[in-house]
């Protein structure tokens, strides 16, 4: 039918969240339609690695639930294996697998659970490796790329497993400005070939262009959820307003240092 | 000073180019201020006069051939006698016509090693899952025999220096999975299992060899009935396995504690469970890391195997005291004490240099 089709593909629901005392994720709902792209974005420490940590389970959260297409995530359950591969996941801090060459990390995921064989794997692969324009690097080991160069390769080892939703925690942040770019660019291209997204990100620019919605964060609650057009003509909280002023600010103070 | 000369090969010819910077070199390290100047001459001289003194002994006057003490020299070194002898401290009481076997075994090792340990030879998993699955059998069946053929040689007569790596070999190849286990359950979230790896670790780490080996030869016997045999090579391979593994197992959570914990995240995240982020991303990243924490602890084992003499065992160090103690070279202990030094010395510093050169080759692995 099509109430069927319309299904969230995540549904967070009454998500809470402590780290000991910490109350770190404080009642979050949220719900994402395939094909949707959702920008997260707050200061720091508000909680949005967190969140993204718990769709995949990478956290383990108290109360409330996380479900992908239904099926309940948190960190001991049967299924979490499965959904685990259904889910890409992007780190700032790229995590490549430095003692495999490249194409090794890309291909490592598919190869040892989907049990596809190294010939197509590797096909495959390179054909990844084309889209992040990174062809010619396959055989290099991840210390030989530069930063936005690893990114992208992780974006490619994501996406060797056939997601169904991609998650981006900071993509950029932990680049030289140069190299932000290149890596945003494949996260467009991607998200105008349909892939749901959920992106921690403060690139303003790309979170105009591509955002479906836009969650603003801030003390591990959902402060607002906006369409992209409202969150930046300032038709939101006092807070979020504030939050933008102040990355714009430090986007203009960072601008002269830039070659 | 090579790498100066190779780094500025435009600079005259490279002899000439080798010699200057010998010069430069001696002059800013050796010579610089007078105290440097004292020093340097008076330990070169210290060094002529020692070679002056030993040099005649040693070498010089020494006898290289001869049937007992009689043909050598009194005031010379007797070097006959190694060479008398050295079938038996290489193969200890091995019957000769069986010694192609320890051959065979050790060939087998060494070529297992050089596809393990060359960069350039395929096939490392296969050499790593024979070194530690097949071959300790391999090995017992061969050189123990008694099978297709094989003349039984019991385990009294193995010795000498292949007794000695013997037991190096089967410490450090048997403890090593043994070790990867302790060193993860250590690790583990699981209590039990974490509280019986650290137990474990704890216990056999604060017992000395020597302690080890003392209890299996004195308290065992009592444990046991009255007239139970054990075979004292097999009481020595254990009780270096017990020491062994722990010590191992330290190194190995070492490196396991070194890896950042990203790479665990991230292998979680594309969906790998417990064992194929062991097996695929922690243990291969760990192994790279530690390899100078396993030949430190491969060359303590070694000079610690000479501890097995307590089991009644004639390893390498105690079958030359042994031999300097047969009539027809009695008293040759400089000469025995000599050699065996030589050959400890020579192996541990193999395996040193070695370990330094991966590092190396690792560390411009990484930075290429
Ligand atoms: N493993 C942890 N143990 C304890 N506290 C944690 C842990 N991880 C995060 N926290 C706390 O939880 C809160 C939310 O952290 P989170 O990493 O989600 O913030 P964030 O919004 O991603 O911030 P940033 O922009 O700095 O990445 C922070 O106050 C942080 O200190
Ligand atoms: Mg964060």
């Amino acid at each position: 039918m099509v109430l069927a089709a319309q299904r969230p593909i995540l549904e967070i629901a009454g998500l809470n969240k402590w780290f000991g005392a910490m109350h770190a994720l404080r009642d979050i709902d949220l719900s994402i339609t395939a094909g949707e792209k959702i920008v997260v974005c707050g200061p720091s420490g508000s909680g949005k690695s967190t969140i993204v940590r718990c769709v995949n389970a990478l956290e383990r959260y108290q109360t409330g639930e996380v479900r992908l297409e239904g099926r309940l995530v948190n960190a001991d359950c049967d299924s979490l294996l499965s959904v685990r591969r259904e889910v890409g996941m992007v780190f700032q801090s790229f995590n490549l697998f430095p003692h495999l060459s490249v194409i090794d990390n890309v291909t490592l995921g598919p190869r040892k659970l989907l049990k596809i064989g190294r010939e197509e794997a590797e096909h495959r692969a390179m054909e990844l490796l084309a889209r992040v324009r990174l062809a010619d690097q396959a055989r290099k080991v991840p210390s030989q790329l530069s930063g936005g160069q690893q990114q992208r390769v992780a974006i490619a080892r994501a996406l060797a497993m056939r997601p169904k939703l991609m998650l981006f925690d900071e993509p950029t942040s932990a680049l030289d400005p140069e190299m932000v770019k290149e890596v945003l660019d494949v996260m467009m291209s991607l998200a105008h070939e349909g892939m749901t997204m959920i992106c921690v990100t403060h690139e303003m620019g790309f979170a105009r262009a591509v955002a479906d919605r836009i969650v603003f964060m801030a003390d591990g609650a959902i402060q607002e959820t906006a369409l992209p057009e409202a969150f930046f003509c300032g038709d939101c909280c006092a807070r979020a307003r504030q939050f933008i002023s102040h990355v714009m600010k430090e986007r203009l103070a960072s601008q002269p240092g830039e070659p | 000073m090579s790498t100066i000369a190779n780094s500025n090969p435009t600079d005259g010819g490279p002899s000439r180019y080798h010699a200057r910077s010998l010069v430069i070199w001696a002059r800013t390290n050796l010579f610089a201020r007078p105290i440097d100047v004292i020093l340097t001459s008076g330990i070169a001289l210290a060094a002529v006069a020692l070679i002056w003194a030993v040099l005649p002994w040693a070498i010089l006057d020494a006898t290289w051939q001869g049937s007992s003490r009689a043909d050598c020299r009194p005031d010379a070194a007797c070097w006959a006698f190694i060479i008398n002898r050295s079938g038996q401290f290489i193969y200890g009481f091995y019957p000769a016509t069986e010694r192609w076997r320890v051959d065979l075994v050790f060939l087998a090792f060494a070529a297992a090693l050089l596809v393990l340990l060359n960069r350039r030879l395929a096939g490392k998993q296969v050499a790593a899952a024979f070194l530690i699955l097949v071959f300790p059998f391999l090995s017992f069946v061969l050189l123990h025999g008694g099978i297709g053929g094989l003349p039984r040689v019991t385990t009294e007569k193995w010795g000498g220096l292949s007794l000695t790596i013997l037991l190096g070999v089967a410490g450090i190849v048997v403890s090593f999975p043994i070790a990867i286990v302790l060193a993860l359950g250590r690790q583990s979230e699981m209590p039990v299992l974490r509280w019986a790896s650290v137990g474990y670790i704890e216990i056999c780490r604060g017992l000395p060899l020597i302690a080890v080996l003392f209890m299996a030869r004195i308290l065992l016997p009592y444990a046991f009935p009255p007239g139970t045999e054990f075979d004292p090579l097999a009481l020595a391979v254990v009780g270096i396995i017990l020491f062994e593994s722990a010590y191992l197992a330290e190194v190995f959570r070492g490196g396991l504690q070194a890896i950042p914990k990203g790479q665990a995240e991230a292998a979680s995240a594309i969906g790998f469970g417990y064992w194929r982020t062991a097996i695929y991303i922690t243990l291969p990243q760990m192994l790279r890391m530690v390899v100078p924490g396993i030949v430190n602890n491969a060359i303590a084992l070694l000079k610690n195997t000479t501890l097995v003499v307590i089991l009644g065992l004639f390893e390498v160090l105690n079958i030359v005291a042994a031999g300097a103690a047969d009539p027809d070279w009695l008293g040759l202990h400089a000469e025995g004490y000599i050699f065996v030094g030589l050959v400890f010395w020579t192996l541990c510093f193999g395996m040193s240099r070695y370990s330094q050169r991966l590092e190396r080759d690792m560390r411009s692995a990484e930075r290429a």
